[in-house]
Formats: structure tokens, C-alpha cells, sequence
């Protein structure tokens, strides 16, 4: 033998099970529409098994993954399918293991699918990202996790669960750790429900960007950089607008921020409960900010970190944000570790004897009525007014500008798959 | 087994075997090539053609040989704006392999790209240890080969696409297309067994190809081009390395980072283009290229990176390439 076959499908595959093998013989149109499920069983030959299931299953079949973990060297994929269900025993009980993978630049991906739902499992130790969604309309995610082992390190994967271009979106239960970009990510997408999920040790908990009508509510954010953003940037497919993020519990957001450099998230200060970067048409409700001590709320332009955004037709002003009706505290001392540019902030409310506060605005917008305040407890506030001087103009603290309503925007609605 | 599933054609039949469903257990059953098909041979007379291109796409190192079918009868339109459309029935084959210290060839795996009524079909076929035939596979695989760089021997984890990674490059608004039948990629000599013919003088002239009216014919240059502006390269070898999937159309659409030869638009060719969903493949670099400055460009770093989550493309290339690196570091600190 030349040649070293580090894996030899081929042959296993022909000693496979016997219910891939049925598969692999069925022709188009062949057997009944009604439920078809091929089961992945843990063992040495179950990431080819996988793989092949992925490829060859009928629209409308169910692909189970036992009880046990599941090791693979090269991403896991699925591309133009229909009515998919990816179901595990459990997420505490299977287990998508990519830290022996060699290549792909993400974990498991799905491109161009109509009606997929994955549940109940946990990927783990991908070497990009962990779950990435592309192009697929009607997508849900259910008790599922994303997880890098151990202390969260730069050199984790960028995202945990990755719907991008997508409408649809549903993440429901879901867990997120250890991501160096966004735990739960949904990028340039339409019509999008985060909920019930938990975002712990990354960089953004929860981010949300150029995505246009998104609903985060009932989730919680904690020990992230920063817990939950609403991000656009320059140069992508789409802009984002309207987005509701309510009844969070988004708590204690003050990991030292460890995206690698470059990245805009990386300019996220630690100790951000919530923030906003460029966005329009957003509603901030009933969420609880506790313990996040660079500030409970931010909002902030894409000019503040890049002045130049080379797009004429991005909006880089932030406008028709309403805050409203959320609980604040701060209990602990700031991460004195700060990106360059928040560092000049953190000083900056130091010489003028301001406490980090509840809500922080850096002043970029085109006038102040473009983010309305309501809250039941005056929240501490700063505006360091980086738009009149970005070497720190007109520091205030004095929030009356910003005394005023917009109404309430409408729910996001769809039949998730 | 699966050979209780379909029958295989008639294995000496001259005529080009392309199955309905999916394609056949073995390469050899496509009578794509003559008499030994280790030798490649085209089938002439059926039509199967050879053909190479300018610029070309890097592979780890492997070697190429490309061929195409077009059914007698139906001719490519002659279109320089995009890929080529080829007719319902074509058939493209590429076949990839490196050759050792003496010169021998190593086969790797022969990659079919089949025009079937409702679109493109791709099949992986990978060649036996004795080299007699390619065995279809589905999930790929990887293989470990030898790979003599500058003279020096390297090992290459050569990986063989499942069919989804096929369509990661070959993607076209979501559905699978070719991505090298390009004209202006095509437009050279290529030595054939009657001698030194332009391919596309060639192609119209055995009616698979639509004659043109157009006196100049563009053509992108390739690496070694002696005259061709240091621009015109660098953007030939984005245009073929990159732009399959940085494009609108393309896999990598949710970059905002597009590569296509005639890309005019600074933003998204990259110039002071901040990085959207690179994670480390940042490189802790801000922009994707800064001009004047390759070193500080996260195109270039990731062009030399061979780590799984950084480098690129995203697959088929483990190894950097260096030729291209230098082509591209010169263009990015030319601007």
C-alpha cells in the first residue's frame, strides 16, 4: 500500500447498518411519505455513518443520534433538504465531539434547508464554529448546546449556534459557553425568536445583528463580556430593524473580553449588560441588569470604533431605541482589563467623577430623542458625548433629554418547524 | 452490495455512459477514457476533450488534468459574462493526483460535475491502491500523500470532498454549479495530440461551443504570465481561489467580501473592510486588506494560516500556497 487511509469509509461503510444500507438502495419516490428515521449509533464508524445519512436521507426523515459521544474530523454537513428533524438523546447524553477535527471551518453546518430542526444534543470543541445555519428557511434549534471545554480561550470557535441568512429562526432552551465571538449568534437574517436560553462564559451571550425582526425575551445572560447585542455593521447583505428584547435576566456580564483582536465584538467593554451598536427600531423591556459594572445598557455608533464604515448606504446613527421598564444594580467593582477604546471611556467618567453607570450612551446620534429613557427608577445614566469631540466633549449625566416615548413594537409571529 | 442496487452499463460499449440516477459504482463505467483508464485517454471520439486552464485553483500541490463532454449536437453558448452554461448531458471531470520523487503519477480521486435535466450532479470517485479504477464515494475521506515542494517531501492530508463539501465552492444561489469553464479562463493553447490549438478556437470548431463575433477575446492571465499587470494576476487568482464562494451568489455571501474578477466596488473587495465573522481568522488584524500593507491584511494572513479556523479557502487546501502568497502579498502592498 502507497497510500495510508487514515479513515476507509468505503469499506465500513459497506459493513454499515443495515438500515443506511436500505437507504442507499431506496430510489426517488420509492416506500411512503410517512415518517422515515435513521438512527446513528456511537462506534468507530458513526461519523461516516452520520455524514452519509446527512447526504442520502429522504426530505422528511428524522436522523437520531443515540446515547453516547460522537467524534469527528471533519465537518458534519447537510445541504438543500426538506423536513429534516437532527435529534439526540438528550443534551446531557449525546454529544457531537469535534476536538479531533482536521478540517472544515465549522462544526456541524446546514445550507439551503427548508424545515430543519436540530434538539437535544451538545457539540463540542469545534475548531470554528459550532453550529453554523445557512441560507435555510424555517430553523429551529431546541435544547441544544454549544460548548467549548474548559476556561474560555481566544481560540475557541467563533460562534456557538450560527443562523445566518435565514428566516424563521427559532431557538428555544438552548445553552451557549465559551464562544470567542457570541454564544447565540443570528446574523442577516428575518424573523427570529431567542428564548428560554442560557449564554454563559463568551464574549456576546446573545448577539443579534443586521437582522430584521427579532424577539429575545425569557433568557439569561451571564460571566460573558457582554451579555446581549443588537449589532449592525457596514458592507453585509441586509440592516437590521426591529428587534424586542425583554424579560431577560441578564446578570454579572464582566469576563475579561477575549475575542481576538479585529473583530468589532472585541471592542465590547467587560461588564456590559446590554448593547446597541448602530441599530434602529429597538425596544429594551422588563429585563433585569444586575451586576454588569461597566454599564446595564449601552448604545453606541459604529463610528465610535470606525469612523470611516466605507458604506454609503449604512446607518451608522442609532435611532427609534426605547428603554423601558428594566431593573438595574451594580454590586461589584469594574474589570479594570478594558478594550483600548473603553479604557479612554472608563477614564474619562473617572476625571469627571461619574460612577460607572446603569445607562451609558456614547452620544454618536443625530438628537437625543432618537433613544427614549422611561424607567420606574431613575437609572444613574452618562452620555460621554463622543459625537461633539471623540476625545470626550460634553460629558453629562443629565438624561431629561432623552424623556420620552415611542410605541411599543409589534411581536414577532411565525410557525416555527 | 451496493451493485445489488443498479446495474453498471456495458463496460465496453464506446459510447458515454451517464446514468440517470446516481452515478456509477466505478469511474471506468462512464467510458469517459479509452483502453486503460489509469492512462486517461480521452474518449475523442465521443467528444471528451482535454482542456486546462490560466489560473487555476490551489489544491495542496495536487496535479490536475480537466476534460470535458458535451453531447454531440448542442453547443455552450459563448457568454464571457459568468460561468459557462453548459447543455443538459454535459460532463466535467477533473482528476487529481500528485507524482512522486521520480515522476510518477499517484492518483488521488477523479471528481465528475454531471448536467442532468433539473441541474448540476456532483460525484467523487477515488482511486484504488493498484490504480486500475475510482470507486464512487460519498463521505469522502482523507488520505495521507506525499507531496515534493521545491524538491523537498511533504506530507499532505489530502481530503476527498464529501458531496455536500462539493457544494460549499460549487454553489451558485444554492444550487450546484461549475466553477472553472470560465471563457476568459479558458482562452489559451492547449497542446493537443494534433498539435498547439487556442481551446476555444478548438471547441467552436468541433461545434461544442458557439462561434463569436467578438475580434478580442478577453483572458484572464495565469502565475507565470510574462506581461500581464501584477493586478490583473492577483485579481485572476482571487477571481478563481476565492470567488466561488466570496460572491453574492457564492457560499461565502454573508462575508459582504466579494472577489470576482470585475469587482469594482472597494468595501466589498476588502479595502478597509472590517471583519465580519472571522473569529481568530482575524489574525488580530483589523481590515481585510489594508492597502500598501500585506502584513496587516487579514486576507493575506489568511491565506498563509494553515490552521482549521483560519485559513482559506475553508477547505481543500491544508498546505500554504506559496507562489500565490507572494502574488498576493506584492499586489495588497502595490495598492
Amino acid at each position: 500500500m502507497r497510500k495510508l487511509f487514515l479513515n476507509i469509509p468505503l469499506f465500513l461503510f459497506l459493513l454499515g447498518l443495515p438500515v443506511l444500507l436500505m437507504t442507499a438502495c431506496k430510489k426517488d419516490g420509492d416506500g411512503d411519505d410517512g415518517d422515515k428515521t435513521i438512527i446513528i449509533a456511537a462506534g468507530p464508524n458513526a461519523a461516516d455513518d452520520a455524514q452519509t445519512a446527512f447526504i442520502e436521507a429522504e426530505n422528511g426523515t428524522t436522523i437520531m443520534f443515540e446515547e453516547g459521544t460522537f467524534s469527528f474530523i471533519n465537518t458534519l454537513s447537510i445541504d438543500g433538504k426538506s423536513d429534516i428533524i437532527i435529534i439526540g438523546a438528550g443534551r446531557d447524553l449525546t454529544s457531537l465531539d469535534f476536538s479531533a477535527q482536521t478540517s472544515g471551518g465549522d462544526g456541524v453546518l446546514a445550507t439551503n434547508c427548508v424545515n430543519l430542526r436540530f434538539e437535544n444534543f451538545t457539540i463540542r470543541d469545534s475548531e470554528g464554529d459550532a453550529l453554523k445555519t445557512r441560507n435555510c428557511d424555517r430553523v429551529s434549534f431546541v435544547n441544544v448546546a454549544t460548548v467549548w471545554s474548559g476556561t474560555p480561550s481566544t481560540t475557541n470557535g467563533a460562534y456557538g449556534l450560527y443562523p445566518v441568512l435565514c428566516s424563521k429562526v427559532y431557538i428555544d432552551n438552548c445553552y451557549a459557553y465559551g464562544a470567542s465571538d457570541a454564544g447565540i449568534y443570528v446574523g442577516q437574517s428575518v424573523d427570529v425568536i431567542v428564548k428560554n436560553s442560557v449564554a454563559e462564559g463568551n464574549v456576546a451571550g446573545i448577539e443579534i445583528e443586521n437582522t430584521i425582526n427579532a424577539d429575545v425575551f425569557d433568557n439569561e445572560a451571564f460571566d460573558n463580556t457582554g451579555g446581549i447585542l443588537v449589532f449592525d455593521l457596514p458592507g453585509l447583505t441586509q440592516y437590521g430593524t426591529h428587534v424586542r428584547v425583554f424579560n431577560n435576566n441578564v446578570h454579572d456580564n464582566n469576563r475579561t473580553n477575549f475575542a481576538p483582536a479585529g473583530n468589532i465584538v472585541g471592542t465590547v467593554p467587560s461588564g456590559t449588560g446590554f448593547m446597541i451598536l448602530s441599530t434602529n427600531t429597538v425596544e429594551i423591556f422588563n429585563n433585569e441588569f444586575d451586576g454588569n459594572e461597566f454599564a446595564g445598557i449601552l448604545v453606541a455608533s459604529y463610528l465610535f470604533v470606525e469612523p470611516n464604515p466605507n458604506d454609503p448606504n449604512f446607518q451608522p446613527l442609532p435611532y427609534l431605541i426605547s428603554i423601558h421598564d428594566n431593573t438595574y444594580s451594580m454590586t461589584g467593582n469594574l474589570n479594570p482589563v478594558q478594550p483600548p477604546a473603553i479604557a479612554d471611556i472608563v477614564g474619562l467618567l473617572a476625571a469627571n467623577s461619574y460612577a460607572q453607570p446603569y445607562i451609558l450612551l456614547d452620544g454618536i446620534y443625530a438628537a437625543p430623542q432618537v433613544i427614549c429613557i422611561q424607567e420606574s427608577n431613575t437609572p444613574t445614566f452618562v452620555n460621554v458625548n463622543a459625537y461633539a469631540d471623540p476625545n470626550g466633549g460634553e460629558i453629562t449625566d443629565n438624561m431629561t433629554p432623552h424623556d420620552c416615548t415611542q410605541p411599543g413594537l409589534d411581536a414577532v409571529s411565525f410557525d416555527p418547524f | 452490495m451496493l451493485s445489488q442496487c443498479e446495474k453498471d452499463g456495458l463496460p465496453n460499449s464506446t459510447d458515454i455512459n451517464i446514468p440517470a440516477g446516481r452515478g456509477h459504482d466505478l469511474l471506468s463505467s462512464y467510458n469517459f477514457f479509452e483502453g486503460n483508464i489509469a492512462d486517461l485517454i480521452p474518449n475523442a471520439e465521443a467528444g471528451v476533450l482535454p482542456y486546462d486552464l490560466n489560473m487555476s485553483l490551489f489544491s495542496d500541490y495536487a496535479l490536475k488534468k480537466r476534460f470535458i463532454y458535451v453531447p454531440r449536437g448542442v453547443s455552450i453558448p459563448f457568454d464571457t459574462s459568468g460561468t459557462m452554461n453548459l447543455p443538459v448531458g454535459a460532463a466535467l471531470i477533473k482528476h487529481f493526483y500528485y507524482e512522486d520523487a521520480n515522476g510518477a503519477a499517484d492518483y488521488v480521486e477523479t471528481r465528475l460535475l454531471i448536467r442532468k435535466n433539473d441541474g448540476w450532479y456532483p460525484e467523487t470517485y477515488e482511486w484504488n491502491d493498484e490504480q486500475t479504477d475510482a470507486r464512487r464515494t460519498v463521505v469522502g475521506g482523507t488520505r495521507s500523500m506525499s507531496v515534493f515542494i521545491n524538491g523537498q517531501a511533504e506530507v499532505v492530508n489530502y481530503l476527498i470532498p464529501n458531496q455536500n463539501q462539493c457544494k460549499n465552492c460549487h454553489a451558485e444561489n444554492g444550487k450546484i454549479a461549475p466553477i472553472g469553464p470560465v471563457i476568459q479562463n479558458l482562452n489559451r493553447d492547449y497542446e493537443y495530440s494534433s498539435g498547439a490549438t487556442n481551446q476555444l478556437d478548438r471547441w467552436i470548431a468541433d461545434g461544442i461551443l458557439a462561434s463569436t463575433s467578438l475580434s478580442n477575446i478577453p483572458s484572464w492571465p495565469g502565475m507565470d504570465h510574462p506581461t500581464a499587470s501584477l493586478n490583473n494576476k492577483a485579481r485572476a487568482y482571487l477571481a478563481v481561489n476565492c470567488a466561488s464562494c466570496h460572491r453574492l451568489e457564492g457560499s461565502a455571501a454573508n462575508s459582504g467580501f466579494y472577489l470576482e474578477y470585475y469587482n469594482t466596488d472597494s468595501l466589498s473587495l476588502g479595502y478597509w473592510k472590517t471583519p465580519v465573522a472571522a473569529g481568530s481568522g482575524s489574525g488580530g488584524l483589523q481590515y481585510v486588506i489594508k492597502p500598501g500593507s500585506a502584513d496587516e491584511s487579514i486576507l493575506l494572513f489568511r491565506m498563509i494560516s494553515d490552521e482549521v479556523d483560519e485559513r482559506m479557502p475553508e477547505i481543500g487546501r491544508s498546505l500554504s500556497h506559496d507562489a500565490g502568497i507572494q502574488l498576493i502579498r506584492d499586489w495588497i502592498d502595490s495598492q
